[in-house]
């Protein structure tokens, strides 16, 4: 007698290879089931069957090429169970691949291209409202600043506030100023919304990986892990792999033409970084790297705390 | 609007001004599931199958001499991704073959589940291509398996599952992609290479270079003793 199990259920045949008893699963056995599948563990009906029969081959733990050849003739009758079952296991995968990591992934996707919407948007603003004050655009650098002002005040209090007797611009009706008004608006509500947006992302950041956030910082950590794809990718990488995430193009024309190797990748914005000299930065940005490695891998097997001490070892070093 | 069959089983093929185009029957008219062309004539409809996006066409326009892909067969695909050239191996193989189709990225799957729900003889596996034992007891074996991995051990994936899983007699398909074994070597190099591990095991029956259809490929088909 031979146990067989798969996907669609528990068999049981005889000498002459024919169905003397079957457990056909239904969904909420392949809830159950479809994990111990993959780690080769027993399942529930074949250790009912185990019981039932006593002198029993399982096939599945204990293959036979001969024998199974002669199984699977059997099982070819079964097409439309294997298409169910097969569906919806892989829905059920799916489903546990979403992760907490995901989601700072998506954050912080969404932090950069807010970033970027706001770049582009203000150089709109800057050259629409030219045709009315160019004056204030030379005086307001800084983009916030620029919109806010520009959303609020009307262009005769801006002229008092920064002391303008003449302009170059022309005077614009109501209708076309609020035109302008409105996209400056906008875009003060995309700061807020990016505000919003890395405030999330820390909280996140401090939760699911607190060792990469105080290693790495939330930003540069959560920059990382987005190149990287997942944490479970990144727990995976070699450190001198995740020195260099970001420096993709330049590592590969060195490896095709031979130009010089890049030192590091975006991990060059973290701040211990930014501070050392200059001939020293590859050397500081493969210790950091190091111990981004490390503070990953606790963070992925739920270890202890040791974020503090894995940064203040690199920050003695580079003092 | 002429189409005739060629010497590949459920392939239409027409002369258009650029070359070539390849059609499949589409197994479930009225819906479309890529941006592809679709052609109606004498109440069938027709899929077109673009050879810059699938490489199984690439290879037919390059004149592989056979797949050994006929109606009726099982089908292991490796490396299904969002389902483009399985939704065409569907169309070939029809309603009595059945096509189990594997990847590993859960983002790609989601797409692939939305087509097996259109099509009910194909079927969506999220697993290893790399670790056949995870995926064993969820196929059966099949009559062709076809391979489009882009990773560093191609070769080694592909003759593990043909082991494990090809019929004897069944063809295999593999879609090498020269530039994810060595960047730093030249494609033929890689190919050669890849000829000397799969003679070992297996006869090769054919083998064509992809381009200009896909840059740095190329295809081999393999027959089972």
């Amino acid at each position: 007698m031979y146990l067989y199990s798969n996907i669609i259920g528990t068999f049981v045949f005889n000498q002459n290879m024919q169905i003397r008893e079957k457990i056909l699963f239904s969904k909420s056995d392949l809830k159950n089931n479809y994990k111990k599948f993959q780690e080769n563990e027993l399942l529930n009906s074949e250790e009912k069957l185990l019981k039932k029969f006593k002198k029993i081959r399982n096939l599945r733990t204990d293959p036979d090429e001969k024998l199974l050849s002669k199984v699977f003739l059997v099982m070819s009758e079964y097409d439309k169970e294997f298409y169910e079952n097969n569906l919806y296991v892989t829905k059920l995968q799916i489903k546990d691949s979403i992760t907490q990591d995901l989601l700072i992934v998506q954050t912080i996707g969404s932090v950069n291209e807010l970033k970027k919407s706001i770049n582009l948007l203000s150089k709109r603003l800057r050259e629409w409202y030219s045709y009315v004050l160019p004056e204030v655009e030379e005086i307001l650098y800084d983009h916030f600043s620029f919109a806010e002002r520009i959303a609020v005040d009307s262009p005769e209090k801006l002229m008092k506030d920064f002391k303008l007797k003449i302009t170059m611009g022309r005077e614009f009706s109501k209708e076309d100023l609020a035109a302008i008004k409105n996209l400056a608006s906008t875009i003060l509500d995309l700061f807020d919304e990016k505000q919003e947006k890395e405030d999330y992302l820390e909280k996140l950041m401090e939760k699911t990986c607190p060792n990469l956030t105080e290693v790495a910082g939330f930003l540069t950590g959560a920059k990382l892990m987005a190149i990287a794809g997942s944490l479970r990718k990144m727990v995976m990488m070699p450190a001198s792999t995740i020195q260099l995430l970001g420096a993709e193009k330049a590592l590969f024309m060195h490896m095709i033409k031979g130009t010089k190797s890049p030192k590091h990748g975006i991990i060059i914005e973290h701040p211990l970084i930014q501070r050392v000299d200059r001939k020293d930065k590859g050397k500081a940005s493969r210790a950091l790297a190091d111990k981004i490695s490390i503070a990953v891998k606790i963070d992925f097997f739920k270890g202890e705390f040791l974020g503090d001490k894995l940064r203040k070892q690199v920050e003695d070093r580079f003092r | 609007m002429r189409l005739y069959n060629p010497k590949f089983q459920n392939v239409f093929s027409e002369k258009g001004k650029r070359g070539i185009k390849l059609y499949t029957e589409n197994l479930t008219p009225g819906i479309q599931y890529f941006d592809e062309e679709i052609v109606r004539e004498k109440g069938k409809e027709y899929r077109q199958w673009d050879a810059r996006r699938s490489k199984l066409a690439a290879g037919i326009l390059k004149g592989l001499s056979q797949t050994g892909i006929k109606p009726g067969q099982k089908v292991l695909y490796l490396g299904a991704s969002h389902g483009y050239t399985p939704s065409f191996f569907s169309d070939i193989v029809g309603r009595q073959g059945f096509i189990f189709a594997l990847d590993f990225a859960p983002r790609v799957v989601r797409d692939l589940v939305f087509l097996c729900e259109k099509r009910n003889n194909i079927t969506p596996l999220l697993g290893d291509a790399n670790q056949p034992k995870t995926f064993a007891s969820r196929i059966l074996p099949v009559d062709i398996v076809y391979m489009d991995v882009a990773q560093k051990n191609q070769a080694e994936i592909f003759l593990k599952n043909c082991n494990m899983f090809l019929k004897s007699g069944g063809f295999g398909l593999l879609a090498v992609k020269s530039r994810s074994i060595d960047i730093t070597k030249r494609p033929k190099q890689i190919f050669q290479q890849v000829r000397t591990k799969l003679e070992k095991e297996i006869t090769i029956v054919d083998y064509k270079i992809l381009d200009p259809f896909e840059r740095d490929h190329c295809m081999y088909v393999v027959k089972k003793n």
